[in-house]
């Protein structure tokens, strides 16, 4: 298992230098120059130190070549419209989506598959019926239904602050306590309606998995055994339906990353989302290259874990 | 214990004890107690209090301001900006302020400030100011005369390209007579002088700033985090999210009575949401659809200020790429003057701002001193604007769009985030469509747009000027003189007669004289149509029903924000939290 | 012989017997009929501005319908219209996507190999990247952009999650006994992709289309949310819902209608891709977005 870890990490640095590259040139490529408008907020000094290290008035190659070490070494370059180094903006937003993601993907997650097993186990008309609202849910925007929440929970009835991720001027005057319950309420919406959005695909593709599970041989084998439904359910089908569920795991980060773009600009919380967002609408360009690339690290890191879950989960594939 | 901490027990435990938060169960036992240590308590407070005793209630206060955009400098000399100048004027003081009808000729009117008297010398060409011995910068030290030849000469430092350079030409230099005498000199004795020194000259240290070499002044870190003299001083200040001011409480007149003010860049429906709700004291350009539900609410009001500004269509004579050769389309007077005349001004306006929207009627503002209505714009008259776009070249092909030598009638419209100027842009480009001229608009964030204007990257662009109470302010953007590197001409209009007609209106002494002066000027810059004059920006803010509100200037409203109160019947929790600033 | 499992019925009386498939089928084909009929539907054009002095923010009536917006268009001429465009967008890119994509996977699944692992490497790159941010990044810095630039970048960007099913069904495909059985009997490469295969793994990709094309309908319409869609005057759905968020707190009708569109769009086509998937591909895995 280890040398397949190994191995999985290798493809994965050389993927992301992959992505790093594709970053570096989709966007060097955009019309407009990038670096024409970030004369306010740098020092001389600073612009200089750039100048040397990615060498803007060099050819494109070396350029590249110098994007990369400096990349390799974490140093992304200047974010003008920050008024600070890229490195140090994305050390601020990325715990912040992280947050949110994590939270909403357990959730989704726990729901979803929850459901899924419910539906493939119970079918009949709870099935149906929690199918159309699920297809409901998937069809639905993004965004009109943060927006929804938004509208219904911040202004109809002012249960929650109005986005943000806390109070953006008063929250370092409050007491530990009071900031802590300060955080947990301006997580609740976000959260909320990203899990939302998302559950209905985990839940949709948990019941298929289901479905293919129950018939198989060795559940009736086992009901045949005298094994109590329930068990069989939660415990044998699910266990089998689960390696699929990771690999979909893995394949949903992306998605459920862009989805999280959305809802951090409904509810103007400061993530990578927000980020990226801010940094195509001010030409930022170094920027907007190491969103992607950090966008990218991160689903590459998140099927890393899944795939060692699978690992674990499936013994078939530890040899 | 020190002095810090026991200031803050102190007035946390004075606002305790005169206004409790809630009722106390066992109030009897307490009671006494709480009298004898309060007896004690006070008694040390009294006494540890410093700076000249405030009249009237106690101070106090955290207000929050949402605002339309976020500082691009705090630092005077290079401060353009509608948040900056907000900022500036509460950490910086001038030496005299103007008066709330802005008189700007002579010096009736204008008040006190870091000089507590002046003198004229017989002849005009010089004024002696007294600085106030009391005037501490916020480190301490004092302020003296070799600070306001300093703030003078950074201002006039070509290295360091002061967008107010150009509007104090007149002053020549300042010498220190003694530490708290600086004589101002002037080139010529103009109506003006006075205010050109009062109003456009803001003093700051030379003890802080006299090291840095003027051409990496800007982006020093002491220029980011300022040291003045006002009533509010700097706490910090995280680009994009909060700006914190605090009372200065040993300022030479008088603290603040507020304690706080946190400034927050919002968008304009996040910002009403949040006043509405109680979360916010104060949000900048509201949604004019929803200012009913501002005059219903208990928690806040609305209110249009105006604000000195006006917006226009301004359209860039010279090709965006190539600076130096005529625009395809907007190099040709006839072309812009047709253009402008296939917009319906009137009906944009009503569209837009329904009845609470001020036209504009050339390059000034509603309420401005100088204006002049009655000057002549190009009217609305689409067969004209057809006509003379024909007799131009631009003949109308098939698709209904122009065209002339091959090049379509085609330019981009540049426009922020701001709602009605993006309502504005989809009405013109719907307007100029049925002239036959194709508009693509190009919506971009507020810096990307400054930022293009002053690089004069722009076919056209939806831009909003701001002006002085004086008309020497129309220099820095109608004049020759402002096309410098940091000028605000950003559409690079230069017309001699301009010049020579806005000069002469700023030496003349008759203010009949100077406002045909002017209005000739004005006429001149119609004639010329760089820009289609849309509206005035008449802001809606909204504002916290607790506050009280000081006189509001008609040129900036926040003149007297550290005379802004809260009565201590109405505080709220954040109110309370005193003086200490949080920890970084 | 082209390998194909016999099943009962025709595809068409199979579908046909589930309601959900039924109205779905309904719904598309009218929204198609409206995309591609088009102008003489439209009682406005939809960026004509009729009064925008007294038609601001009106609401639904005899004579509107739907309302009109802030500058007094005709809400339900620019849904109408509407229709073409997202449509117009989804079908370009699904087309695009499908097409490239199938080659691509043919190609590394039946070539195998060294060629199959890095063009399978270069995927994987493409596929981490999450596809909103490389979609906003390109679609705001090559800004203003026709909607056909806008179409094309959604399907250039979509590709790789056919090609990974596609890829996937071809190496299964490859050893299968009816393949062996035409190369053995001289057929050419092209042939036997083209004749053999294709038909084959041909079901999992259609179910893969029809579910594509309600999600790039969501794709559009929120990257018009976000401001990095079709520019004005292009009215996609989720650019007349972008153009509503100013004035939606008066006037609910402007983000209602274009909202309901994409939502009922996006509901029948993903209905319609269910039914098919039951119905063409029972045993297949369920694809993902």
């Amino acid at each position: 298992m280890y040398r397949r870890l190994v191995a999985r990490l290798g493809q994965s640095i050389v993927v992301a230098f992959i992505v790093a590259t594709i970053a570096f040139f989709v966007v060097r490529d955009a019309p407009g120059d990038p670096f024409s408008y970030e004369a306010r907020s740098l020092s001389p000094g600073v612009r200089e130190q750039l100048r040397k290290q990615f060498g803007y008035d060099q050819p494109v190659l070396i350029q590249y070549l110098r994007y990369l070490s400096n990349v390799a070494r974490g140093n992304f370059g200047w974010s003008f419209t920050k008024g600070t180094f890229v490195s140090a903006a994305l050390a601020e937003a990325i715990p912040r989506t992280l947050l949110l993601a994590s939270v909403a993907l357990a959730l989704s997650f726990a729901i979803g598959v929850a459901l899924g097993v419910m539906q493939a186990a119970r079918g009949g008309w709870f099935d149906r019926v929690s199918s159309g609202i699920l297809l409901f849910f998937y069809s639905l925007p993004d965004f009109w239904g943060a927006l929804m929440i938004l509208t219904v929970f911040t202004s109809w009835w002012q249960l929650f602050p109005a986005g943000n991720i806390v109070d953006p001027t008063l929250h370092e005057y409050m007491p530990p306590w009071g900031a802590f319950v300060d955080r947990v309420k301006h997580l609740v919406l976000p959260v909320a309606s990203l899990t939302i959005l998302s559950l209905a695909g985990v839940a949709r593709y948990q019941r298929a998995a289901m479905l293919e599970v129950l018939p198989s041989e060795f559940i009736r084998a086992a009901r045949a055994k005298g094994v109590s439904e329930r068990a069989l359910v939660w415990r044998h089908a699910l266990r089998n339906a689960a390696t699929p569920m990771v690999t979909i795991l893995g394949l949903m980060l992306p998605a459920f990353l862009g989805g999280t773009v959305f809802i951090e600009k409904v509810f103007s919380w400061p993530g990578l989302g927000s980020l990226a967002t801010g940094a195509v609408e001010g030409r930022d360009y170094d920027l907007v290259t190491a969103t992607i690339v950090v966008g990218a690290v991160i689903v590459l890191i998140g099927n890393l874990l899944a795939d060692l879950l699978h690992a674990a989960i499936d013994p078939r594939v530890r040899e | 214990m020190d002095l810090a901490t026991l200031r803050k027990l102190c007035s946390n435990f004075r606002n305790d004890l005169l206004f409790p938060r809630f009722p106390r169960p066992n109030f009897p036992m307490r009671s006494s107690r709480l009298l004898i240590g309060s007896v004690a308590l006070l008694a040390a407070c009294t006494s540890k209090e410093s700076g000249p005793a405030v009249s009237g209630a106690p101070s106090g206060g955290t207000l929050i301001f949402s605002l339309a955009g976020d500082a691009v400098s705090l630092f005077p000399p290079s401060v353009v900006d509608a948040t900056g100048r907000l900022v500036q004027d509460q950490i910086f003081d001038r030496l005299a302020e103007i008066g709330p009808d802005l008189v700007t000729v002579g010096d009736k009117g204008f008040s006190p400030r870091l000089a507590q008297k002046w003198t004229w010398a017989p002849d005009s060409m010089s004024i002696a100011f007294s600085i106030d011995p009391r005037a501490r910068w916020h480190d301490g030290k004092p302020v003296t005369a070799s600070d306001v030849r300093f703030s003078l000469k950074i201002v006039k430092d070509s290295a360091f390209a002061s967008p107010v350079a150009p509007v104090i030409t007149n002053l020549d230099s300042v010498h220190v007579r003694d530490s708290l005498t600086a004589v101002v000199w002037f080139k010529k004795h103009t109506p003006e002088q006075f205010y050109d020194v009062a109003y456009q000259l803001v003093i700051i240290p030379e003890h802080v700033y006299g090291g840095i070499p003027a051409d990496q002044m800007r982006t020093a870190p002491a220029a980011s985090a300022p040291i003045g003299s006002g009533r509010f001083r700097f706490v910090r200040w995280v680009p994009g999210t909060r700006l914190e001011l605090i009372a200065d409480t040993n300022n030479y007149r008088g603290r603040a009575k507020l304690d706080r003010i946190i400034i927050t860049p919002t968008a304009a429906a996040t910002a009403q949401t949040q006043l509405l709700t109680g979360q916010s004291d104060l949000g900048e350009n509201l949604p004019l659809d929803r200012l009913s539900e501002l005059d219903t609410s208990s928690v806040a009001r609305g209110m249009l200020l105006p604000n000195f500004a006006y917006l226009f269509m301004g359209m860039n004579p010279y090709d965006a790429k190539n600076k130096t050769s005529p625009h395809a389309i907007f190099g040709d007077v006839r072309t812009r003057r047709a253009l402008s005349m296939a917009v319906d001004r009137v009906a944009m306006l009503k569209n837009v701002f329904g009845d609470k929207g001020h036209l504009s009627h050339g390059p000034f503002p509603f309420g401005v001193g100088f204006g002049d209505t009655t000057l002549h714009l190009p009217p609305y008259d689409t067969t004209t604007a057809k006509t003379m776009l024909d007799s131009s070249g631009w003949r109308v092909g098939a698709g209904g769009m122009r065209a002339k030598n091959g090049r379509p009638l085609r330019f981009s419209l540049i426009v922020n985030q701001s709602q009605p100027r993006r309502q504005y842009a989809v009405l013109i480009q719907e307007q100029l469509r049925r002239i036959g001229a194709q508009v693509d608009i190009d919506q971009t964030d507020q810096n990307t747009m400054v930022a293009r204007a002053n690089k004069h990257d722009f076919d056209a662009i939806l831009y909003a000027f701001n002006t002085d109470p004086s008309p020497s302010g129309l220099l820095q953007n109608w004049g020759t003189a402002g096309m410098g590197a940091d000028g605000q001409n950003i559409l690079r209009y230069s017309n001699k007669r301009v010049d020579a007609l806005l000069d002469s209106a700023a030496a003349s002494f008759d203010g009949a004289k100077m406002k045909s002066y002017v209005s000739q000027a004005f006429q001149a810059i119609v004639d010329d149509a760089p820009a289609v004059f849309l509206y005035d920006l008449t802001v809606v803010y909204g504002v916290n029903r607790r506050i009280t509100l000081a006189p509001m200037r008609a040129d900036e409203w926040w003149a007297n924000l550290a005379d802004w109160s809260i009565p201590p019947d109405k505080r709220i929790p954040r109110d309370r939290i005193g003086l200490t600033p949080a920890k970084p | 012989m082209t390998g194909r499992v016999p099943r009962s019925g025709s595809l068409a009386s199979r579908l046909l017997r589930r309601p959900a498939a039924r109205w779905s089928l309904v719904v598309i084909a009218l929204l198609v009929l409206a995309a591609v009929v088009g102008p003489p539907l439209w009682k406005y054009s939809p960026t004509e501005q009729p009064n925008i002095v007294g038609l601001k923010n009106a609401p639904p009536s005899h004579a509107h319908p739907f309302g009109t917006d802030a500058v007094s268009r005709d809400l339900l001429s620019r849904v109408l219209s509407g229709a073409r465009i997202s449509l117009g967008i989804s079908a370009l890119a699904v087309a695009l996507a499908v097409t490239v994509g199938t080659a691509y996977g043919l190609v590394a699944g039946y070539v195998g190999g060294r060629l199959d692992t890095s063009m399978m490497r270069i995927l994987d790159a493409f596929l981490s990247i999450p596809r909103v941010l490389l979609l906003i990044a390109l679609a705001t810095l090559w800004k203003p952009m026709p909607f056909w630039e806008v179409a094309i970048l959604i399907g250039a960007t979509g590709w790789l999650g056919v090609s990974r099913l596609v890829r996937a069904e071809t190496l299964a495909m490859r050893h299968a006994t009816f393949v062996e059985a035409a190369q053995a009997l001289g057929a050419s490469t092209p042939r036997t992709l083209w004749r053999h295969i294709l038909p084959n793994i041909a079901a999992p990709v259609i179910v893969f289309a029809t579910l594509a094309v309600g999600n790039v309908i969501l794709l559009e319409s929120g990257l018009s949310y976000l401001g990095a869609g079709t520019s004005p005057p292009t009215a996609s759905w989720g650019a007349i819902f972008y153009d509503g968020m100013d004035s939606s707190s008066s006037a609910w009708w402007v983000l209602l209608f274009p909202g309901m569109a994409i939502l009922v769009t996006v509901l029948a086509f993903n209905t319609l891709g269910d039914a098919l998937r039951d119905v063409l591909d029972p045993r297949g895995s369920p694809t993902t977005r």
